[in-house]
């Protein structure tokens, strides 16, 4: 057997032990597999635009109360 | 379509695109990431995070190839979160696992054949190489990764990785006639 031969005989070994091992999921489960992504890219933008609101609404209280707490000292001094 | 042109439209924001790649990919994924983690179900987990993560990017930059992209960051993310768990501890242990069920011969060939025995000699020989050049090997010649693209995934330069392609295939090589040499010889004395 030529050192050629020998070489490609080991890779055809090769590549049929790894193949032997591959987890081959059905189309159907590539799928499924996909919706529960999407379902949890459509939670993590609920949870962030939840997030993002709670910060908006957080600053313009803030922003908010200081105008108020200004207007109130401004009335106090007269 | 081909990757590059998915990316690009995953970049500009095309929400099509990332379940395109996602359904071109999956299998790829799911077979390198249980070659780290036996653990099928967190294999599955660690493969929708990186999607989730990737649909949440703001800083997607243009890459030599999505598919070695895919995989570099499935291994870093199943080593995460293995470090978490606290299954992986060192760095040696997130290893490149090869089944070694001799089963698997015999319902691949005839007992006695040729090939199987090629095949068992194979086995001992691939347990002997190190984890990268187990990687190296699936990437190239199972999954048929270009050199660039298996560079890119083990972080190394291209000549490296040819190096590195090379230098296993010869080990293998070696380490398979010394196995054949040792039956022969074990023969000889009467031990088998």
């Amino acid at each position: 057997m030529n050192k050629e031969h020998k070489k490609y005989r080991i890779i055809r070994e090769l590549v049929l032990h790894f193949k032997a091992q591959e987890i081959e999921p059905s189309v159907d489960e590539i799928n499924r597999m996909w919706n529960s992504v999407g379902k949890k890219i459509v939670e993590v933008a609920k949870v962030e635009r939840h997030r993002h609101f709670l910060r908006y609404t957080i600053s313009v209280s803030v922003v908010v109360l200081l105008l108020a707490l200004s207007y109130i000292s401004i009335l106090a001094t007269g | 379509m081909d990757d590059m042109a998915l990316w690009t439209l995953l970049i500009e924001g095309n929400p099509y695109a990332l379940e395109i790649i996602y359904k071109r990919h999956y299998v790829l994924l799911l077979n390198y990431g249980f070659k780290f983690c036996q653990d099928t179900e967190l294999t599955k987990d660690c493969i929708q995070d990186l999607f989730i993560k990737l649909h949440n990017s703001k800083e997607l930059s243009k890459t030599v190839s999505p598919r070695s992209y895919l995989l570099r960051a499935l291994r870093n993310i199943l080593y995460d979160n293995l470090l978490l768990s606290k299954e992986t501890t060192r760095l040696d242990e997130f290893a490149f696992h090869i089944s070694d069920s001799h089963d698997l011969f015999e319902q691949l060939f005839f007992k006695n054949d040729e090939d199987m025995q090629l095949s068992r000699q194979l086995l001992n020989a691939l347990s002997s190489l190190s984890s990268v050049q187990k990687t190296v090997l699936y990437l190239r010649f199972v999954r048929g990764l270009s050199h660039k693209e298996i560079a890119e995934v083990m972080n190394i330069n291209v000549q490296s990785s040819m190096n590195l392609v090379s230098r296993s295939l010869v080990k293998l090589r070696r380490l398979m006639n010394s196995d054949r040499l040792l039956i022969i010889h074990l023969l000889k004395i009467g031990v088998i």
